[in-house]
């Protein structure tokens, strides 16, 4: 039986007619939020639209951008370990974009701690790319005693990109927590600085891919310098030491 | 026409059966997710993800959304499991509105504890729980169905025209999202060069991101009428996508190609949450009559073996 419930007051109408107007007005900012560059779109602009879709929406363009993966990523960590008086030694590299790949294979369905590892590299690459030859050469060479601070002036003094600093920063002050924490649970002794480096390889071309795999092809790294080790909280810890240890 | 799209809007409930699939692939998407990072559960959105506070941050949520953040130890194992159990009521659509707005709002404090680890459907997803929010979904395939058809009718707590109109905006905008993502994304790959050219499937298929099978399927991801194939079907099928729904046939065409694509997706590339949101969101295009005449040739197939 279909149901018939005609409203029948005059503000009834007005109030159905105001709500279908709504709607159409937020599936229009919400259309035009997502669509590439056009004319109708920059007369918005895009910090309206912006102001209006992020507060509780935060759809992104990514949801829509079917920007092609032509990239493997690694994320790779390594400590100085002291174990009882002798000299602190550093470990091997330990992969961990590689653990995980290997904890997904031949799961359609994985974890999302497998994400992890490369959405750190994907960020991390991304941000020392933008990053000028010689802001890259004060990363590489930077030292566990050099403070934070520090590294950002000496990163804004040889280049003129501020933001882009502000994002390296960012990635860099995340990426040297997870991995305090990580080498804490992954190794014995006392984890005096650790080390992370992030590489990228591409896809061969698709003409060559009867002759050439991406494992044939080399990554490009980008090294950072030793990190002192970040100090996690037990409850911060624990967690790791359940996935690490398993 | 005004009047015409008023009656429309006031008149039947739309897309019942499909509202229902939606919301029990969502609630099923919501508790099984969670269930499978049960042993994470800490590192990925507990206190072992307070490193990737940074990026946490950055984006600005409303502060009512804090409640994973503030939970640790056995506090955050029960609002978990909260939302496992809301997760489940939607699905099989027990006090379906009240679980509706619960797991959208317990998802989505989850979601803001580590937007790091949010995949590509979470985006879908909240969007549509929020619309399903006004919708009643819980009118076919639910707990609430069979109790109120039990216990007989209850006196609705707002005025039939009035839900009618919630629940139909509703499916347009759901409806809406789902032509959006698809067009949208079709028309930013006709931007693109390798989805011109027909090889932008090869290039993910052989990262390890993306290719759980690549040992197994190398040979089928390396064949030119594989990859060829699949890239234009993909923008072909979502640039005509709203096209295609126009007319009966094409739409039921249109649903079974736009549902394989994403089985394929998901099985293939390893991203079957994002696949299983879209399959989900896809469902509501399915008219009512065309589930009801769906499920009366099911009963007849069965009459029918049953009989022989």
């Amino acid at each position: 039986m279909p149901d018939v419930h005609e409203p029948v007051r005059p503000w009834q109408r007005r109030l159905v007619t105001g709500l279908a107007l709504l709607v159409a007005i937020h599936s229009a900012l919400l259309m035009l939020w997502l669509a590439p560059s056009s004319p109708i779109r920059d007369l918005v602009g895009s910090r309206n639209l912006a102001s209006y879709v992020d507060p509780y929406f935060q759809q992104d363009v990514d949801t829509v951008d079917p920007s092609v993966q032509f990239v493997d990523e690694s994320f790779q960590v390594r400590a100085l370990v002291k174990d009882g008086t002798a000299k602190a030694k550093p470990t091997k590299w330990v992969d961990l974009t590689k653990e995980d790949v290997h904890d997904a294979r031949f799961n359609p369905n994985p974890a999302r701690v497998h994400l992890i590892a490369r959405r750190l590299a994907t960020n991390l690459n991304r941000s020392m790319f933008a990053l000028e030859p010689q802001q890259r050469k004060i990363v590489r060479e930077s030292k566990a005693s050099d403070s934070t601070t520090a590294r950002a002036a000496a990163l804004n003094e040889a280049g003129d990109n501020p933001a882009v600093v502000q994002n390296y920063m960012a990635y860099d002050q995340m990426a040297t927590q997870f991995a305090s924490l990580y080498a804490t649970s992954k190794w014995e002794g006392t984890i005096v600085q650790l080390q992370f480096k992030v590489g990228r390889r591409s896809v061969p071309e698709y003409s060559k891919r009867h002759d050439t795999k991406i494992e044939d092809i080399d990554y490009l790294w980008f090294s950072f310098g030793w990190r002192p080790r970040f100090h996690g909280s037990l409850e911060a810890q624990s967690p790791f030491d359940k996935y690490v240890r398993g | 026409m005004i009047g015409q799209a008023i009656e429309w809007l006031t008149g039947d409930k739309r897309s019942t059966y499909g509202v229902a699939v939606t919301r029990m692939i969502l609630g099923f998407i919501v508790a099984s997710q969670l269930i499978v990072n049960w042993p994470d559960r800490h590192y990925t959105w507990g206190d072992g993800a307070n490193w990737s506070e940074q990026v946490r941050n950055s984006k600005s949520w409303p502060s009512f959304l804090d409640l994973f953040k503030r939970l640790d130890g056995h506090m955050f194992d029960l609002a978990y499991i909260v939302t496992i159990i809301f997760g489940l009521l939607l699905m099989v659509g027990l006090y379906t509105r009240a679980s509706a707005v619960m797991t959208l709002f317990l998802w989505l404090s989850l979601y803001v504890s580590n937007p790091f680890v949010g995949s590509g459907g979470d985006a879908v997803l909240r969007m549509v729980l929020l619309y399903i929010c006004f919708t009643d979904a819980g009118r076919q395939w639910s707990l609430d169905a069979r109790l109120q058809a039990r216990r007989g009718g209850v006196r609705p707590l707002m005025p039939g025209w009035f839900s009618a109109t919630l629940h139909n905006l509703a499916v347009i905008l759901i409806i809406h999202q789902v032509v959006m993502v698809y067009v949208g994304s079709a028309f930013w790959k006709l931007q693109s060069t390798v989805w011109r050219d027909g090889t932008a499937v090869y290039f993910p298929l052989q990262t390890d991101a993306y290719s759980p099978w690549n040992d197994w399927l190398h040979p089928v991801y390396a064949a030119a009428p594989v990859i060829a194939g699949a890239t234009y079907m993909a923008i072909v099928v979502q640039l005509f996508f709203p096209v295609l729904l126009l007319y009966r046939p094409t739409r039921m065409v249109a649903l079974l190609l736009v549902t394989g694509m994403h089985l394929g997706i998901g099985i293939f590339m390893g991203i079957l949450y994002f696949s299983l949101v879209m399959i989900a969101v896809d469902m509501i295009l399915v008219s009512d009559r065309s589930w009801v005449r769906g499920l009366e040739w099911l009963r007849n197939q069965r009459n029918r073996r049953i009989s022989a």
